[in-house]
């Protein structure tokens, strides 16, 4: 008897855990009562946080909606995948790490995997086309943006909901701002993301919102494409002070197609995602026929080569290749030989990381301009392309290469030559040379600067300039700190040169203000400013004025016009020596993944970003058997390069 | 050191050192090694410039001038002459029989002409070359075209002159200390005693990776850091030895002779612990040699580019598919230290005290 009522009072308490465990896993569809519950839950805190500003969380009637909104929905734009995909299989992904935690904000949040659960794979309200640079649906249905760019309108697709069954309304989106503002999720950078960029965000009814932006830029929908994705409020409805703990392993409801059921999680080992059958997205144009593996098994492997071989013996569905040495030499096996792997290479035209070499004009001698252009001249990086690059990647031309047409047209690094650079280096007045062969002035002041560098890879890189420019008559010497104090010397203008690559921007068109203007060179007692990305210290009051234009500009003409204007200053000034772009992004899959016609889009990064792919289980067969019996097929390399620039 | 006058007891064990063969060849191997490396020498054996030109009836010695720009040899760049295509060139003019002094030029260029840190890239091939008779890279090439052999050759060099320094130091340190509290033991010997203990539980190796941070390390500044944390583990040895010879009769009868400190602890005491000191001798080198090589392996040590095996090291562990990278590297280290300790053990046996000891 007793046994018994042990028995069932253990049952319930599972049924319990159960109920819990479905309840805090956004992978499970909740149905019934727990469904009816979850639509109906409202947060009291974030009602009293909603109260107490009222002045950023509007209510309003659907007809107080402004006159003459321009509504769009992009329709009209290409589709970029195929119809021909079918959906099925199992994927194998690679990360480098375990994730620590499944949640998006927060302490150790910004791991490799994220991206797999939310960037890529999670809906915002519009996104980017990778053909056009235009927007396509994504949460939202329809969009307008106001007269004056600092207001958005969004109608949301009523068939929008989470993957626990719950639809997407209003709410969700009062409730970042609730939930991204709070001191419970650590992460200060949201905090005033979502403080300073947005300022008020209307509620119309439950399916129209609009969201106000601080600043009028022209490219306004920019603030939703990555940003704003829409919250479960309901399965945060334990949100409090141990957020970052109680939250640690639970997957949070998604829009997005791929979900994760908590007995998929072995910790430390591998994670497995499923595709959810029902789809909300699943026929809508630009989500159809995406997304298409059943299952995707992300297995830890730390150290890249290792990857390398694992894909190679076919561990790995697909491989990212990163380097020259990779595409050649590593994949350089018989299964790429005997055609069970393809290496595919596809030019794309997005901003490109800039390797450039940054002359410090605060310096003694470099604040000569016959020394940086001497400089320009006789740092061969043709030579870096030619050997160290084998020759797989381009020369940059500006410093702000692959902003398509808010990049210069037609201004070129200045290639390397010994004459010009002697030429102009004899114009600073270093006409002797020295024993060793450096060149001097009169006063004895050898031609000889420190290259700073944080990147251990690119050592040899420099190593080959110091050679070459030793021809020219110039000294490098190379400093290779660690990484945190390269970073640290260079932002307290402490270099002479810098090697380094710094983050391309997120607008539509270059950044000026932090790399060239003087409020980022000099304090306002004339002492140099630390802490600062404006590694050439550039200060000219004309470059300032441009640059207060060009961020002030809502006009996108404007914009491009001072972007050439500077751009070409910035090439005369000579203190930004550019260095190398990888025009294009390689990987390698093995040949029963297949992909749509033209394999990307414009504007993809990495060939895994659009997910477009799918996995065709006829030819896999084939293939392990081919494998099996030694059958080769032919050895494919696959170029795409309809929008490679010459 | 003026009366410093070697035991005969130690004279007997130099030449008991000569009798063991595998110690003594060893020692002759390295100290050839030590000599074709040397600063000024091995620049003859391993350099880009050549050792002798005679271009137009007048002889140049390259090696240690002032550098010779292209224009002094008939080329029409004002760089350095490189003295390869040089070679080429007058064996092409030479060829042609241009009627003047063609023919009569030549250029003697070293063994290996190549320097450590230029680039021989070979059109169209890239990455590291394996090596090959014709090209000269006679242990082939790393990623970037420089020659295996010259970095091997430059990285022993500096190696050595960092392990020798680096054992002078210690030895000057540890021995003058270690003596000096030994023998004057008391309170100073206390002292000192606590100031080692703390100073041994410093971790190195953070020191170095935080001054690796903060500048720029060279050689000496490196040689500088190993002294200031290596000279501890000496003390302890030369302390123990001055100790029990101190309490020895031949030191109290030459102090009742009259006889000073310092001629007590130079002519009597010195000479008598010099067999235990010797023994260290190798291993401090091999010691310098591995530490060195670690922390060059670990990004911490010489600057790129400097030369150093190291380096080597990690760029073969990286390309592991040109295997001649990582076993030169290999080979090369474990050859060095295979002798040292050879020599190390060698010098062992023949300073063993058990074997001479007069106090049987």
């Amino acid at each position: 008897m007793l046994s018994a009522l042990f028995l069932a009072s253990c049952g319930s308490d599972k049924d319990e855990e159960n109920a819990a465990e479905r309840k805090y896993s956004g992978a499970f569809r909740l149905e019934g009562e727990a469904l009816n519950a979850a639509v109906s839950y409202r947060s009291e805190a974030a009602a009293a946080f909603y109260a107490e500003n009222s002045d950023f969380f509007k209510e309003a009637n659907i007809d107080d909606l402004p006159a003459g909104l321009k509504w769009e929905n992009g329709e009209g734009q290409e589709v970029f995948a195929s119809a021909d995909a079918i959906r099925g299989g199992e994927e194998t992904i690679v990360v480098a790490d375990f994730p620590r935690t499944l949640r998006v904000v927060g302490d150790d949040s910004s791991n490799s995997f994220r991206s797999f659960i939310h960037d890529d794979h999670n809906m915002p309200l519009v996104k980017k086309h990778p053909g056009t640079g235009q927007h396509y649906p994504g949460i939202a249905r329809e969009w307008a943006v106001s007269e004056d760019k600092k207001t958005v309108f969004f109608r949301i697709d009523p068939d929008a909901e989470f993957s626990d069954g719950v639809p997407v309304r209003a709410n969700h989106f009062s409730y970042i701002f609730y939930f991204m503002r709070s001191t419970w999720i650590n992460a200060p950078w949201y905090n005033n993301w979502h403080e300073e960029k947005y300022t008020h965000l209307t509620r119309y009814d439950d399916l129209t919102i609009s969201i106000g932006l601080k600043d009028a830029k022209p490219d306004s929908l920019r603030f939703f494409e990555e940003d704003l994705f829409p919250l479960p409020e309901h399965f945060y409805d334990e949100f409090g002070e141990d957020f970052l703990t109680r939250y640690t392993w639970r997957f949070a409801p998604t829009t997005g197609p791929y979900v994760i059921f908590p007995k998929d999680i072995r910790k430390g080992k591998s994670i497995t995602q499923t595709r959810l059958d029902t789809w909300w997205a699943n026929d809508k144009k630009f989500w159809r026929n995406r997304y298409n593996p059943d299952t995707r098994k992300f297995t830890v492997i730390r150290d890249p080569d290792k990857t390398a071989e694992a894909f190679v013996a076919g561990d790995l569905d697909m491989f990212r290749v990163r380097t020259p040495e990779g595409w050649e030499d590593k994949l350089d096996k018989p299964n790429v030989e005997k055609g069970y792997i393809v290496r595919a290479q596809y030019y794309n035209q997005t901003p490109r990381p800039c390797y450039s070499l940054r002359i410090n004009k605060s310096k003694p001698l470099l604040d000569d301009l016959n020394v940086r252009l001497g400089l320009n001249y006789a740092s061969d990086f043709e030579l870096v392309l030619e050997q160290f690059f084998r020759g797989a990647y381009q020369r940059m031309r500006t410093s702000s290469d692959g902003y398509g047409e808010y990049s210069h047209p037609d201004l070129r690094a200045r290639k390397f030559s010994v004459e010009k650079a002697r030429e102009h280096f004899a114009k600073a007045g270093f006409t002797k040379s020295g024993p060793d062969g450096i060149l001097m002035n009169e006063k004895g002041e050898r031609l000889s600067f420190t290259i700073v560098t944080g990147y251990r890879k690119l050592i040899d890189v420099l190593g080959i300039l110091q050679q070459s420019a030793r021809k020219a008559g110039v000294d490098f010497q190379i400093d290779n700190p660690e990484t945190t104090a390269a970073w640290k010397k260079v932002q307290e203008k402490k270099h002479e040169i810098v090697l380094s690559a710094l983050n391309h921007s997120v607008e539509t068109y270059p950044r000026y203000w932090d790399f060239w203007h003087s409020y980022n060179a000099y304090k306002s007692d004339g002492s140099l400013k630390p802490e600062t990305n404006n590694f050439t210290v550039s200060a000219y009051p004309e470059w300032d004025e441009l640059i207060d234009r060009y961020e002030k500009s809502t006009d996108l003409d404007e914009i491009k016009k001072i972007a050439h204007e500077l751009e070409g200053k910035i090439h005369d000034d000579a203190a930004f020596i550019p260095g190398w772009v990888r025009p294009y992004f390689q990987c390698a899959y093995w040949r029963w993944i297949q992909w749509p016609e033209g394999f990307a889009a414009r504007l993809a990064r990495e060939h895994d970003e659009l997910c477009v792919h799918w996995i065709d289980s006829d030819i896999k067969k084939e293939t392990l058997e081919a494998m099996k019996t030694g059958k080769a097929f032919k050895k494919q390399t696959m170029i795409f390069d309809r929008y490679k620039i010459e | 050191m003026k009366g410093f006058k070697l035991n005969p007891i130690t004279v007997k064990k130099l030449k008991r050192f000569r009798g063991i063969r595998r110690g003594y060849y060893s020692f002759l191997i390295f100290l050839f090694l030590l000599i074709i490396t040397f600063w000024g020498i091995g620049e003859y054996f391993v350099n880009s410039r050549a050792l002798a030109v005679s271009y137009e009836g007048k002889l140049y010695f390259p090696t240690h001038s002032a550098f010779h720009p292209g224009t002094d040899f008939g080329f029409d760049y004002s760089y350095e002459t490189n003295y390869r295509d040089l070679k080429e060139k007058f064996a092409e003019d030479s060829e042609s029989q241009v009627e003047n002094s063609g023919g009569s030029n030549w250029v003697l260029m070293p063994m290996v002409p190549f320097n450590p840190f230029e680039n021989d890239f070979i059109e169209g091939k890239y990455g590291p070359q394996p090596p090959t008779w014709e090209g000269k890279h006679f242990l082939g090439t790393d990623n970037v075209g420089r020659d295996i052999l010259a970095r091997l050759f430059y990285g022993f060099r500096y190696a050595m002159t960092f392990a020798l320094l680096y054992m002078v130091a210690v030895f000057l340190i540890g021995v003058t200390l270690g003596c000096a509290m030994g023998y004057f033991g008391g309170t100073f010997d206390l002292l000192a005693q606590r100031v080692i203990e703390i100073w041994q539980n410093i971790p190195f190796l953070y020191i170095v990776i935080i001054v690796a941070a903060i500048i720029r390390p060279n050689l000496f500044i490196l040689l500088l850091i190993f002294v200031v944390f290596g000279w501890t583990s000496l003390t302890y040895y030369m302390r123990t030895e001055s100790y029990r010879e101190k309490s020895r009769d031949y030191v109290a009868a030459a102090r009742v002779l009259g006889a000073g400190n310092w001629r007590i602890i130079v002519r009597h005491i010195l000479p008598n612990t010099i067999s235990t000191l010797v023994t260290f001798l190798p291993f401090v080198v091999a010691s310098a040699i591995t530490s060195l090589t670690a922390l060059d392996f670990l990004n911490f040590g010489l600057p790129a580019p400097t030369p150093s095996w190291g380096e080597l090291l990690k760029r073969g562990v990286q390309n592991l598919n040109d295997p001649w990278i990582v076993t030169s590297a290999f080979s090369g280290l474990v050859f060095v230290l295979t002798i040292v300790t050879f020599i190390g053990e060698a010098i062992r046996e023949a300073f063993d005290p058990k074997k001479y000891t007069v106090y049987r």
